[in-house]
Protein backbone atom coordinates (compact mmCIF):
# COMPACT_ATOMS: atom_id res chain seq x y z
CA UNK A 1 0.00 0.00 0.00
CA UNK A 2 1.07 3.61 -1.44
CA UNK A 3 2.08 5.54 1.43
CA UNK A 4 0.18 9.14 0.74
CA UNK A 5 0.97 12.72 2.88
CA UNK A 6 -2.21 13.96 4.75
CA UNK A 7 -1.80 17.31 2.29
CA UNK A 8 -3.02 18.73 -0.49
CA UNK A 9 -2.40 19.49 -3.97
CA UNK A 10 -3.74 21.62 -6.09
CA UNK A 11 -3.80 19.79 -10.12
CA UNK A 12 -3.84 22.28 -12.78
CA UNK A 13 -4.30 20.94 -16.14
CA UNK A 14 -4.28 22.65 -19.51
CA UNK A 15 -3.97 21.06 -22.95
CA UNK A 16 -2.33 23.36 -25.76
CA UNK A 17 -4.90 21.83 -28.51
CA UNK A 18 -8.13 23.43 -27.97
CA UNK A 19 -10.46 22.63 -30.66
CA UNK A 20 -13.24 25.61 -30.51
CA UNK A 21 -10.83 28.51 -29.64
CA UNK A 22 -7.23 28.17 -30.26
CA UNK A 23 -4.59 28.84 -27.16
CA UNK A 24 -7.40 29.06 -25.44
CA UNK A 25 -5.72 28.64 -21.51
CA UNK A 26 -3.43 31.05 -22.16
CA UNK A 27 -6.27 33.49 -23.95
CA UNK A 28 -5.71 36.96 -21.91
CA UNK A 29 -8.52 37.91 -19.65
CA UNK A 30 -8.15 41.29 -17.87
CA UNK A 31 -4.70 41.48 -19.13
CA UNK A 32 -3.36 37.98 -17.84
CA UNK A 33 -3.38 34.45 -19.31
CA UNK A 34 -6.02 32.21 -18.05
CA UNK A 35 -3.93 29.73 -16.40
CA UNK A 36 -2.29 32.59 -14.14
CA UNK A 37 -5.73 32.98 -12.08
CA UNK A 38 -5.84 29.18 -11.11
CA UNK A 39 -2.13 29.18 -10.20
CA UNK A 40 -2.45 32.48 -8.23
CA UNK A 41 -5.14 31.05 -6.52
CA UNK A 42 -3.30 27.52 -5.67
CA UNK A 43 -0.25 29.36 -4.91
CA UNK A 44 -1.84 31.47 -2.52
CA UNK A 45 -4.31 29.01 -0.47
CA UNK A 46 -3.13 28.06 2.86
CA UNK A 47 -3.52 24.49 2.90
CA UNK A 48 -2.10 23.69 -0.72
CA UNK A 49 0.95 22.09 -0.32
CA UNK A 50 1.88 21.65 -3.95
CA UNK A 51 0.73 22.97 -7.02
CA UNK A 52 1.18 20.44 -9.74
CA UNK A 53 0.84 22.41 -13.45
CA UNK A 54 -0.24 19.72 -16.06
CA UNK A 55 0.61 20.11 -19.59
CA UNK A 56 1.44 19.40 -23.05
CA UNK A 57 2.82 22.27 -24.26
CA UNK A 58 6.54 23.84 -23.30
CA UNK A 59 4.84 27.22 -24.16
CA UNK A 60 1.87 26.89 -21.85
CA UNK A 61 4.79 25.42 -18.47
CA UNK A 62 7.07 28.63 -19.41
CA UNK A 63 3.92 30.61 -18.93
CA UNK A 64 3.51 28.93 -15.52
CA UNK A 65 6.92 29.05 -14.46
CA UNK A 66 6.86 33.04 -15.13
CA UNK A 67 3.97 33.08 -12.60
CA UNK A 68 6.08 30.88 -9.94
CA UNK A 69 4.76 27.77 -10.27
CA UNK A 70 7.77 24.91 -9.77
CA UNK A 71 6.27 21.46 -10.23
CA UNK A 72 5.07 20.35 -13.62
CA UNK A 73 3.49 17.18 -15.59
CA UNK A 74 4.65 16.69 -19.02
CA UNK A 75 2.01 15.01 -20.51
CA UNK A 76 2.35 13.23 -23.56
CA UNK A 77 0.54 12.99 -26.91
CA UNK A 78 -1.72 10.09 -25.98
CA UNK A 79 -3.41 11.94 -23.28
CA UNK A 80 -3.85 14.96 -24.51
CA UNK A 81 -6.04 14.46 -27.59
CA UNK A 82 -9.85 15.83 -27.53
CA UNK A 83 -10.88 12.76 -26.37
CA UNK A 84 -9.00 12.10 -23.43
CA UNK A 85 -10.33 12.18 -20.09
CA UNK A 86 -9.36 14.10 -17.39
CA UNK A 87 -9.35 10.58 -15.10
CA UNK A 88 -6.35 9.72 -17.65
CA UNK A 89 -4.68 12.79 -16.83
CA UNK A 90 -4.31 12.25 -13.17
CA UNK A 91 -3.92 8.36 -13.47
CA UNK A 92 -0.95 9.07 -15.51
CA UNK A 93 0.48 11.69 -12.88
CA UNK A 94 0.07 9.30 -10.23
CA UNK A 95 1.15 6.37 -12.08
CA UNK A 96 4.35 8.06 -12.75
CA UNK A 97 4.98 9.32 -9.55
CA UNK A 98 4.50 5.85 -8.33
CA UNK A 99 7.33 4.77 -10.78
CA UNK A 100 9.42 7.25 -9.82
CA UNK A 101 8.92 6.35 -6.06
CA UNK A 102 8.41 10.17 -5.63
CA UNK A 103 5.42 11.39 -2.93
CA UNK A 104 1.78 11.73 -3.42
CA UNK A 105 -0.79 13.29 -1.30
CA UNK A 106 -3.71 11.75 -0.13
CA UNK A 107 -6.10 14.63 -1.95
CA UNK A 108 -5.94 16.17 -5.15
CA UNK A 109 -7.64 19.77 -5.58
CA UNK A 110 -8.62 19.98 -9.33
CA UNK A 111 -8.32 23.55 -10.30
CA UNK A 112 -9.65 23.91 -14.32
CA UNK A 113 -8.12 27.19 -15.90
CA UNK A 114 -11.48 27.87 -17.79
CA UNK A 115 -12.99 29.31 -14.26
CA UNK A 116 -10.82 31.45 -13.20
CA UNK A 117 -13.33 33.29 -10.46
CA UNK A 118 -12.82 31.04 -7.62
CA UNK A 119 -11.47 33.72 -4.88
CA UNK A 120 -14.29 33.32 -2.46
CA UNK A 121 -14.32 29.72 -1.77
CA UNK A 122 -11.12 29.21 -1.41
CA UNK A 123 -9.17 32.39 0.24
CA UNK A 124 -12.04 33.84 2.09
CA UNK A 125 -10.50 34.26 5.46
CA UNK A 126 -13.11 32.80 7.49
CA UNK A 127 -13.87 29.75 5.77
CA UNK A 128 -12.42 29.23 2.80
CA UNK A 129 -10.06 26.55 2.11
CA UNK A 130 -9.95 25.28 6.30
CA UNK A 131 -13.81 24.73 6.10
CA UNK A 132 -13.31 22.35 2.80
CA UNK A 133 -10.32 20.23 4.76
CA UNK A 134 -12.77 20.42 8.06
CA UNK A 135 -15.52 18.66 5.98
CA UNK A 136 -13.70 16.14 4.39
CA UNK A 137 -11.70 15.14 7.11
CA UNK A 138 -15.04 14.57 9.19
CA UNK B 1 -15.96 16.46 -3.07
CA UNK B 2 -17.42 18.61 -5.66
CA UNK B 3 -18.10 22.85 -5.74
CA UNK B 4 -22.06 23.32 -6.55
CA UNK B 5 -24.03 26.31 -7.46
CA UNK B 6 -27.45 26.51 -6.81
CA UNK B 7 -29.49 27.53 -10.06
CA UNK B 8 -31.08 30.06 -10.24
CA UNK B 9 -33.49 28.10 -12.65
CA UNK B 10 -34.09 24.52 -11.43
CA UNK B 11 -33.64 22.19 -13.70
CA UNK B 12 -36.91 20.89 -13.73
CA UNK B 13 -37.91 23.78 -15.40
CA UNK B 14 -36.20 22.90 -18.56
CA UNK B 15 -37.32 20.86 -21.10
CA UNK B 16 -36.18 18.95 -24.25
CA UNK B 17 -37.56 18.38 -27.68
CA UNK B 18 -39.17 15.00 -28.30
CA UNK B 19 -40.90 13.91 -31.65
CA UNK B 20 -40.91 17.86 -32.59
CA UNK B 21 -42.86 18.66 -28.89
CA UNK B 22 -41.85 20.54 -26.24
CA UNK B 23 -41.24 17.37 -23.49
CA UNK B 24 -40.29 17.32 -19.32
CA UNK B 25 -36.51 16.16 -19.17
CA UNK B 26 -37.47 13.76 -16.08
CA UNK B 27 -40.12 11.61 -17.89
CA UNK B 28 -42.12 11.88 -20.98
CA UNK B 29 -44.64 14.51 -20.16
CA UNK B 30 -45.58 17.17 -22.81
CA UNK B 31 -48.12 18.95 -20.35
CA UNK B 32 -45.94 22.33 -20.97
CA UNK B 33 -48.17 24.24 -17.92
CA UNK B 34 -46.95 21.47 -15.45
CA UNK B 35 -43.28 23.51 -15.88
CA UNK B 36 -44.36 26.74 -15.99
CA UNK B 37 -45.00 27.33 -12.18
CA UNK B 38 -42.56 29.80 -9.97
CA UNK B 39 -39.47 28.30 -9.01
CA UNK B 40 -40.56 27.35 -5.60
CA UNK B 41 -42.68 24.76 -6.76
CA UNK B 42 -39.43 22.60 -7.61
CA UNK B 43 -36.89 21.59 -5.35
CA UNK B 44 -33.21 22.90 -5.82
CA UNK B 45 -31.05 21.74 -8.71
CA UNK B 46 -26.73 22.71 -8.71
CA UNK B 47 -24.48 22.95 -11.32
CA UNK B 48 -21.69 20.87 -9.80
CA UNK B 49 -17.71 21.92 -10.57
CA UNK B 50 -16.06 23.47 -12.72
CA UNK B 51 -14.66 25.76 -9.89
CA UNK B 52 -13.28 22.90 -8.23
CA UNK B 53 -13.42 19.38 -7.79
CA UNK B 54 -11.31 17.26 -4.54
CA UNK B 55 -10.32 13.51 -5.46
CA UNK B 56 -8.72 10.92 -3.18
CA UNK B 57 -5.25 9.75 -4.44
CA UNK B 58 -6.44 6.21 -3.50
CA UNK B 59 -9.53 6.35 -5.55
CA UNK B 60 -7.84 7.65 -8.51
CA UNK B 61 -6.03 4.11 -8.48
CA UNK B 62 -9.11 2.75 -7.84
CA UNK B 63 -9.61 3.66 -11.95
CA UNK B 64 -12.02 6.94 -11.16
CA UNK B 65 -11.99 9.82 -9.76
CA UNK B 66 -15.49 10.95 -7.89
CA UNK B 67 -17.18 6.93 -7.24
CA UNK B 68 -20.68 7.34 -5.76
CA UNK B 69 -19.98 9.28 -2.09
CA UNK B 70 -19.52 12.76 -3.61
CA UNK B 71 -19.90 15.31 -1.49
CA UNK B 72 -21.61 18.62 -2.65
CA UNK B 73 -19.78 22.33 -1.35
CA UNK B 74 -22.32 24.84 -1.85
CA UNK B 75 -20.51 27.63 -2.99
CA UNK B 76 -21.45 31.81 -3.70
CA UNK B 77 -18.98 32.38 -6.42
CA UNK B 78 -20.14 33.18 -9.71
CA UNK B 79 -20.62 30.08 -11.79
CA UNK B 80 -17.95 30.81 -14.18
CA UNK B 81 -17.14 27.91 -17.03
CA UNK B 82 -15.35 29.45 -20.25
CA UNK B 83 -15.47 27.54 -23.70
CA UNK B 84 -16.68 30.62 -26.40
CA UNK B 85 -15.20 33.92 -26.84
CA UNK B 86 -18.43 34.93 -25.96
CA UNK B 87 -17.64 33.26 -22.59
CA UNK B 88 -14.50 35.39 -21.74
CA UNK B 89 -16.28 38.90 -22.68
CA UNK B 90 -18.78 37.86 -19.99
CA UNK B 91 -15.97 36.52 -17.29
CA UNK B 92 -14.03 40.10 -17.80
CA UNK B 93 -17.56 41.88 -17.55
CA UNK B 94 -17.90 39.81 -14.15
CA UNK B 95 -14.38 40.11 -13.50
CA UNK B 96 -14.27 44.18 -13.97
CA UNK B 97 -18.08 44.65 -11.92
CA UNK B 98 -16.41 42.84 -9.46
CA UNK B 99 -13.41 44.32 -8.80
CA UNK B 100 -11.60 40.77 -9.03
CA UNK B 101 -8.01 40.60 -8.06
CA UNK B 102 -6.17 37.80 -6.30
Amino acid sequence: MYNFKNEFWAFIPARSGSKGLKNKNIKPIKGKPLIYYSLAIALKTQGIKKTIFSSDSSKYIKIAKKFGCKNFHYRSNKISHDNASEYSVFRDYVDLQIKKNKPLPKYFVHLRPTSPMRKKILLKKQSGFSKIREIIHQ
Amino acid sequence: MRSANVMSNPAYRTNRIVNGKLCGIVDKNFNIDAFCKPRHFFQDTYKCGPIFDIYKTKNILKGYLWGNKVLPYIIQDIYNDIDTIEDFDLVEYYMKKFKYKI
